[in-house]
């Protein structure tokens, strides 16, 4: 069985025993890497926070991850909420990619969070869907968001990338799937001196099995839209994501004009429900802290 | 771009068939909850505080009837006098009480009144109530301006409208911001339409009589140029004349004509006395006459005897019979007697008589037929003279119809304008107001001009309708994409794949 799994039967279970009345969803990463569970600097609106698996489930696991050869068993997982919402978006993007399409972009009106959760939960149902796929997820904020955790106890290794034989510094988690820093792809390909251009991106593309595209936002992709053009040449699919009450139609309108003027075939729109209450969530904790760090009005002279 | 947004939002707002998509707005009123919440309340507010700040009304009102139509007296007579007699309409009994003129008298009757220093003349609508002298500060001890300023400040206070329930039947209604404003003012409105009615109607009979005398004054002076009085006079004496003369004519006749029938019975007797005595009588006719007589006696002797036999009967035995049966024969032979002779010859008898008595008579006779003869010739005179008499009468008479015939329809003309006078008189003096007040008024009620069960529907009512304003305004100004539903109504051509996964 493979590392980074989408557990339903064993899993189910297992996930009883890890907590009590808790039947959701659960992402499992396949090796303990020494990262406990309270990982500083987490920034609790955007990222998931990553749990450990008890020890029992680990000898669980253990057992399962001895019949992967690829792909190791650790004891990190995320709890996924809406698992049923994960299987509806995951089916379609496993049937496009069944009918060709491997690179899949996703884009937002500004919210990188929600765009890394649903790279992260995508990369993970067809990590889980077939094994032995190689897949990549490319994004300019590896460590930033949703990624930071996970990037932080991958390990670095490097893939021949480039056009000079040298090899492209990647991020592989227990090899279920590659961080690669689009900052870099965007720097050698904009190199004179290496003349790649839009080679680079080629290479990424026929490297992996499947490509998620962490697109970056639209107003730094207008800024430099020279710069970003081979990038989004290769974006075979393209998802938007709205944020409930956050998006204006206007600025999904806008997204939605931009990249078909370049062609892009749009699959659809991505509804983010949670991004509204997280930053209700925020909105409060600020406000009671600013309540309160604010002295009383009787102190107004202290 | 945007234009394109809000117009796909527009359509998620209309619905094919129930014009407006009720649910997507219930879901709008929901997202909005403040703005939905706070508007009505508001309104709701608002209402309450409007309702709270009115004035407290005071109203009371008095019933009258139009009683034109039917009998008043002052009707009654105009109706004699052939007038046409329609009375006040809706229009012209509402606007009595509006006329500048009712106005002022109004005002000076409650001026008159001891309670006017109490009076409220502030409009129901007023906003802020202020004391009646601030109304005339102006005025000073001018009581005309007083009086005006009074006149220009009821018209607010009371109006005169038509009973809804009732045909020919109108309120008096007054709404003043205190009771005893409304009930003075009533008293004195109800007081004054009915004189002011009163002396309308008077003041109308009056002109009609001041009219009338001034017409029999000119048909007068036109019958005295034609000496028409005189001639009246002249055959008025010759009417009664002729009645005197006819009466003494009838008299007369009767007299007349029993004396000229007096007068020829006895020149007919005097006549045939001459002739009898002239004539003579025979004596054996005589002779059988006296026998006849004397037969006629003896039956009847006769017969008066057997009547007292036969009464009698059986007194005196079997010789009753013999004796009436010898009187029965005897009066048969008598009769037998009596029969030979004849009935002409009786006459004889008494003509002898007759002849003798008339040799007595005669001179008598001769006597009275002259005496009789005067007298009638002297009334026969008379009698002619006064028929004479009367043909000239009846002769000057009917000149005088002629001359008087031209003149008849100026004079009847004359008698009709002298009853139409009489008549306006008596209706002058008798006259009453065609508006008739009930005897009592209505209670003093008190109310806020706007009830609060009103003034919460309309706030209520205009509270939803500006939520639901503002609540599409909001929406039409929110670009932000809030449900699925909403999302797939503005992105038709883009799939909804699903909701991205979230992790704890």
């Amino acid at each position: 069985m493979s590392g980074l799994r989408l557990k339903i039967g064993d899993l189910h279970e297992e996930s009883e025993k890890i907590e009590k009345n808790q039947d959701d969803f659960d992402l499992k990463l396949d090796e303990i890497l020494g990262i406990s569970e309270d990982t500083p600097e987490v920034d609790h609106v955007q990222k998931p926070r990553l749990k450990l698996i008890s020890e029992d489930a680990q000898g669980s696991e253990s057992t399962h991850s001895g019949e992967s050869k690829k792909k190791k068993v650790n004891r990190y997982f995320y709890k996924v909420t809406n698992h049923h919402e994960l299987f509806k978006i995951g089916r379609s993007f496993y049937k496009d990619y069944l009918s060709g399409v491997k690179s899949f972009a996703i884009t937002s009106t500004g919210y990188q969070g929600s765009q890394q959760n649903s790279i992260l939960g995508l990369a993970s149902f067809f990590d889980h869907k077939e094994e032995n796929l190689k897949i990549a997820i490319i994004s300019d904020n590896l460590y930033l968001g949703a990624f930071k955790d996970i990037v932080a106890i991958s390990q670095k290794h490097y893939v021949p990338l480039f056009k000079n034989g040298k090899d492209c510094e990647v991020v592989g988690f227990y090899g279920h799937f590659d961080f690669v820093d689009l900052t870099t792809l965007l720097d050698y390909a904009n190199d004179c001196e290496t003349d790649a251009y839009d080679e680079i991106f080629d290479s990424v593309v026929d490297h992996y099995d499947i490509v998620f595209w962490d697109v970056p936002e639209l107003h730094k992709i207008q800024k430099n839209s020279e710069k970003y053009f081979p990038v989004i040449m290769k974006f075979e699919s393209l998802s938007i994501i709205v944020a409930q009450s956050l998006s204006s139609a206007a600025d999904v309108e806008e997204i939605k004009n931009f990249f078909l003027g370049y062609g892009i075939n749009l699959k659809g729109l991505l509804l983010d429900s949670v991004q509204a209450k997280n930053e209700a969530k925020v909105k409060t904790e600020e406000k009671q802290a600013s309540r309160e760090n604010r002295k009383p009005w009787w102190r107004i002279f202290s | 771009m945007v234009e394109d947004i809000q117009l796909k939002k527009m359509n998620i707002i209309l619905d094919e068939t129930t014009v407006l998509n009720f649910p997507f707005i219930g879901k709008l009123i929901r997202r909005y909850w403040f703005v939905s919440l706070i508007i009505p309340l508001v309104a709701l507010i608002f209402g309450v505080v409007k309702y709270s700040s009115q004035n407290t009304i005071f109203q009371t009102s008095h019933a009258f009837k139009n009683t034109a139509e039917s009998a008043s007296s002052s009707s009654a007579f105009a109706s004699i006098l052939g007038e046409k007699n329609r009375g006040l309409d809706e229009t012209e009994i509402v606007a009595i009480a509006n006329s500048i003129d009712f106005q002022f008298k109004l005002a000076e009757v409650l001026m008159e009144d001891q309670g006017f220093s109490n009076l409220n003349f502030n409009s129901i609508n007023a906003e802020k109530s202020v004391p009646q002298s601030s109304f005339f500060a102006h005025c000073g001890s001018e009581k005309e301006c007083v009086r005006r300023t009074v006149a220009t400040l009821l018209p607010s206070l009371y109006s005169v409208v038509p009973d809804k329930g009732i045909i020919n039947r109108y309120l008096v209604i007054v709404r003043s911001l205190d009771a005893f404003t409304s009930k003075s003012l009533l008293k004195a409105l109800s007081i004054l339409i009915e004189s002011d009615r009163v002396k309308t109607i008077q003041s109308t009979i009056t002109q009609q009589i001041k009219l009338s005398e001034e017409l029999i004054e000119t048909k007068r002076k036109e019958l005295e140029e034609g000496d028409i009085n005189t001639q009246r006079d002249r055959y008025k004496f010759l009417v009664s004349e002729l009645e005197d003369l006819d009466r003494k004519l009838n008299s007369i006749r009767h007299n007349f004509f029993v004396m000229k029938q007096n007068l020829s019975q006895a020149e007919t007797i005097l006549e045939q006395t001459l002739k009898v005595r002239k004539k003579g009588v025979n004596v054996n006719e005589l002779l059988k006459g006296e026998k006849a007589a004397a037969l006629e006696l003896r039956i009847s002797q006769l017969r008066e005897d057997l009547n007292s036999l036969e009464i009698s009967k059986g007194q005196f035995g079997g010789k009753d019979q013999v004796i009436i049966t010898q009187i029965k024969e005897e009066i048969k032979d008598k009769q037998k007697q009596l029969d030979a002779i004849g009935a002409f010859k009786r006459s004889i008898s008494s003509v002898s008589d007759f002849v003798k008595s008339k040799d007595k008579t005669s001179p008598n006779q001769e006597f009275d037929y002259v005496v009789l003869k005067k007298r009638f010739d002297e009334m026969k005179n008379e009698y002619d003279n006064m028929v004479s008499n009367r043909e000239n009468m009846v002769k000057e008479m009917t000149q005088l119809e002629n001359h008087l015939d031209k003149y008849k329809p100026t004079i009847e003309f004359l008698k009709l304008l002298e009853q139409k006078s009489v008549q306006l008189k008596i209706a002058e003096s008798t006259v009453v107001s065609d508006l008739s007040f009930d005897t009592l008024p209505s209670d003093v009620a008190s109310f806020k001009k706007t009830s609060l069960g009103k003034i919460l529907f309309i706030s209520l009512a205009s509270g939803i309708f500006f939520m639901f304003v503002a609540v599409l305004s909001r929406y039409f100004m929110d670009g932000r994409i809030y449900d699925e539903y909403e999302l797939q109504s503005v992105f038709k051509d883009l799939e909804i794949i699903g909701n991205t996964p979230d992790f704890q």
